[in-house]
């Protein structure tokens, strides 16, 4: 007897067919190299799926845990300094240094979730961002070790029994990762750590009383997250074959916030879709040139105006009630919800 | 003379950081919010100042008062578009908007003025007068006086206006607050705005510094005086201006004891260990959020 | 006795909110703790729970001290409440606020739960039926699939019952469970209190319902300003002169 959660309908109709869907959708990401016979578009495909991995894992801890976290990015640049430098100064092999990426990215995490998490929350916002910046500007003046500005060059690409990968391969590589991490947050969003996260961000004193042991779970959801961003990080070095710590500043974490929110925070679909958007929107949208990110921006507060919990977002904490009184955006593009038609 | 010259840095320095951690301290105050775009306020500020004097008349004052009325105005703007429709809602949908407001504001700038760095001109170079041998200039003088002038016209009407007092209570707690009668959205949205005007204030006061306006120039000093705020306690004014404070003169030291690469972090690192030891700030109250 | 609570003393400030109470609950009972508004009832419940640990004083549950541990751990030991101010998950639907409230009967770890290893099926289908059996005897199980913000007043304090209960707790903390129900949800709640007692259960309640009181209580404390002027049986209670004058106030005022 599986545990049914409650979903919005258009939802409940894609399930409801979801063994077509699936089946149609997997077939179609396999056959993607040979669909679009396009290095660029599947260098594309492959960011797409980093963000989709960066943009999972920081749900768990906005939207399953309810906690801020400014900082991913450097939890993300940390697995990739790992896993280049260990690649490219000890030749460790990708499949060592993908662990450990993970590994170290979560230690950083558990340290600086044991240290802010019993805190007020807005706390672990001003340090992971605080760290954020610590990391880049360590990265950037620790030449020594980090050879500072010029990055790291030179990653080797994953190798497997002589074989190096290289597009297609790294592609079906993010495809098998994207897969395990969607598969992995699901589950866990459907099991009793999930549940318990869940039970936090509605009522922190409520699920106290409970048994749960509120800052245990909140620092196991961090340092999960922070490790998955790690590993995506590894990936990323050995995929670029380049690392340097302009990829990894506060506006990129900031960017991952915006796939979560935009998309719909708490959802597992949610930081998907909006990964996607956010990757492929300056793809489609380069015609616009300077006025892209004008756009992004006004296109970004429009929709978290209209609908706060993001594009397939779950109801709950992300999408109270509103105020009768709206603000000057949602009164000019929903007229008919003022005045006596609701 | 090198720790007079370093503190007289320190203190000029910190004051734009002081006024940008009270536009934090406001905002977080009456909506519970960090501001993001606090940053782009600031950078707004410094570009009517710069056209001011360009343009229209070179004088300080009337650029920092254009500064002033630019970032009221817009923050006026964005708090009517936005974040009126998100009271109520999780905190993470105000915090997306500010990202937004930010992302969308800097772009614009970058548009419209172009992505260069532009010169603004100098002002007050002249020495004022030597402290143990080190020059102080008019304009450091008159950036610290400015500060203390806005800092206490702001602490008298908070303390002295009826609609001081109005920010105060919500503050504390908005819904008892609308319970006593006290129009809550409009106290929010003037709060929201006087908190504009300050970080304009403190970007117009950056260009005459640094001699210089771009349109990413808020980015950095908004990270940093938020950490300001945060070491004041995020709802204290009061505490807001030393962290401020702190900050500017923390930096100006570390960057002599470490590196000035790692100029940027050393008052994070500070912070963050102070925090550490002491959560609620230097001056903050307890508060259950 | 099953819990002990001796000279437990909580001050805010200079509000002394339960001024060195001791009092004793005895194994299998219903013990009732009354008293005006204000008088420190909550205060104590959170005091047993340590959501605001008490100042000083003992609070002894089954033979081991308990005041210093946090609250999930003594909710671990046996000791489930709940909230006078209903707490439940807004946003999570019945029964998956009865769920969570099964968290410390279960055991699955990350790797369980994302194998899906047949432990953890297991165990996930004896939580959702224990889940479903607490619904059944409150009464919810129709509505099992809506959120818990859209429940009915009486329901949702039905609810929280039921959550509280998937703890399998030994001692059972209710606050105000009857405020806001009609005459029938009070008797069906007081036939349900009863069955928990015959299952074995302790339960301690604080009620402002005096007819429910006086028909289920083994034991009334009466609690004033802090402080416990009364304690017995419902009938010599009703009669203590002192309960009388902390609810009606000095006769020779009136």
């Amino acid at each position: 007897m599986k545990l049914k959660s409650i979903r919005p309908a258009f939802v409940s109709f894609v399930l409801r067919y979801r063994v077509p869907f699936a089946i149609l959708l997997g077939v179609l990401l396999v056959a993607y190299p040979w669909i679009v016979r396009n290095p660029y578009l599947l260098r594309v495909a492959t960011n797409v799926g980093i963000a989709i991995i960066l943009a999972s894992s920081l749900n768990i801890i906005i939207g399953f845990s309810g906690l801020f976290s400014l900082g991913h990015a450097a939890f993300y640049g940390i697995g990739a300094y790992t896993s280049a430098l260990l690649a490219t100064r000890l030749g460790v092999p990708f499949w060592l240094g993908f662990p450990a990426a993970g590994i170290v990215a979560g230690l950083f995490g558990t340290f600086i979730g044991f240290a802010t998490l019993r805190l007020r929350a807005v706390f672990l916002a001003f340090t992971t961002l605080g760290f954020g910046e610590i990391t880049r500007i360590v990265i950037l003046n620790w030449r020594d070790f980090t050879r500072g500005p010029l990055g790291i060059a030179g990653i080797p690409v994953p190798r497997l029994f002589g074989w190096s990968f290289t597009r297609e391969a790294n592609y079906y590589l993010i495809l098998l990762l994207c897969a395990a991490v969607i598969l992995f947050v699901y589950r866990i969003y459907h099991s009793r750590l999930g549940r318990a996260l869940i039970a936090i961000r509605e009522d922190e004193t409520a699920a106290r009383s409970m048994g749960i042991n509120v800052f245990g779970y909140k620092i196991l959801a961090f340092t999960i997250a922070c490790t998955i961003a790690g590993l995506a990080g590894s990936f990323f070095a050995h995929f670029q074959r380049y690392v340097s710590a302009d990829s990894f500043v506060a506006d990129e974490s900031f960017r991952i916030i915006t796939m979560v929110a935009l998309g719909g925070t708490g959802s597992i679909t949610g930081p998907i879709v909006g990964a996607m958007i956010l990757e492929l929107f300056p793809e489609v949208f380069g015609f616009l040139a300077g006025y892209r990110q004008v756009i992004y921006g006004a296109v970004l507060i429009t929709v978290i105006v209209l609908k706060p919990g993001g594009i397939v977002g779950v109801k709950g904490v992300f999408e109270k009630p509103r105020a009768t009184r709206r603000s000057w955006i949602a009164q000019a593009l929903l007229p008919r919800f003022n005045g006596g038609t609701r | 003379m090198l720790f007079v010259q370093q503190l007289i840095n320190g203190i000029a320095q910190g004051s734009l950081f002081a006024l940008l951690a009270i536009s934090f301290a406001i905002v977080y105050g009456v909506m519970r919010l960090v501001n993001f775009a606090t940053g782009s306020l600031y950078m707004i500020g410094a570009f009517s100042g710069f056209f001011i004097v360009r343009y229209v008349v070179r004088d300080v004052f009337v650029a920092i008062f254009a500064g002033a009325v630019a970032g009221y105005i817009v923050a006026f703007v964005l708090e009517k578009l936005a974040f009126k429709a998100l009271r109520g809602v999780a905190r993470i949908a105000s915090l997306i908007c500010t990202i937004g407001f930010s992302v969308f504001l800097n772009e614009l700038a970058a548009v419209l003025f172009g992505s260069e760095v532009k010169s603004m001109p100098a002002f007050y170079g002249q020495t004022a007068f030597r402290i143990t041998g080190v020059a102080v200039s008019w304009l450091q003088v008159v950036m610290v006086a400015t500060a203390a002038t806005v800092l206490i016209i702001l602490q008298l009407f908070i303390y002295k206006t009826k609609m001081g007092l109005a920010i105060r209570t919500v503050s504390l707690d908005y819904r008892t607050a609308a319970l006593m009668g006290i129009n809550v959205d409009r106290t929010i949205s003037i709060a929201f705005s006087i908190a504009g005007a300050m970080a304009g204030i403190a970007g117009v006061l950056a260009a005459v510094y640094y001699n210089a306006v771009a349109f990413n120039m808020g980015n950095l000093p908004g990270l940093k005086s938020f950490s300001a705020a945060v070491f004041g306690g995020l709802t204290s004014i009061p505490g807001a201006i030393v962290g401020g404070y702190l900050l500017g003169i923390i930096e100006n030291f570390g960057v002599q004891i470490i590196s000035t690469g790692y100029r940027d972090i050393i008052g994070f690192i500070v912070l963050v260990a102070f925090l550490l030891f002491r959560p609620r700030g230097i001056l903050g109250r307890k508060t259950s959020m | 006795m099953i819990l002990d609570m001796r000279q437990v003393r909580k001050a805010f400030g200079g509000l002394v909110a339960v001024n060195n109470v001791d009092l004793t609950v005895q194994q299998g009972t219903i013990h009732a703790i009354i008293g005006p508004n204000g008088a420190g009832k909550t205060t104590f419940f959170n005091c047993v729970t340590a959501l605001n640990p008490a100042d000083s004083g003992e609070i002894v549950f089954e033979g081991t001290r308990i005041e210093r541990l946090p609250t999930h751990i003594i909710n671990r030991k046996g000791i489930a409440r709940t909230f006078q101010n209903i707490r439940l998950f807004p946003y999570l639907s019945v029964l998956q606020n009865v769920v969570v409230g099964t968290h410390n009967q279960s055991s699955a770890g990350i790797l369980a739960s994302v194998l899906h290893t047949p432990r953890f099926r297991e165990e996930e289908r004896q939580m959702v039926e224990f889940a479903m059996s607490l619904l059944q005897q409150t009464g919810l199980v129709d509505k099992k699939d809506i959120y818990a913000r859209n429940l009915p007043y009486g329901d949702q304090r039905r609810l929280e019952i039921a959550r509280a209960m998937a703890g399998r707790p030994k001692v059972l903390l209710l606050d105000e469970p009857a405020a806001g129900m009609n005459t029938t949800e009070t008797s069906s709640l007081e036939a349900f209190i009863r069955r928990l007692k015959d299952d074995g259960l302790t339960v301690v309640l604080i009620e402002h319902d005096m007819k429910l009181v006086m028909s289920i209580a083994d034991v009334v404390s009466v609690i004033d300003h802090g402080v416990k002027i009364a304690e017995g049986t419902a009938e010599t209670v009703q009669n203590d002169e002192r309960v009388i004058e902390a609810y009606l106030g000095k006769r020779k005022d009136t």
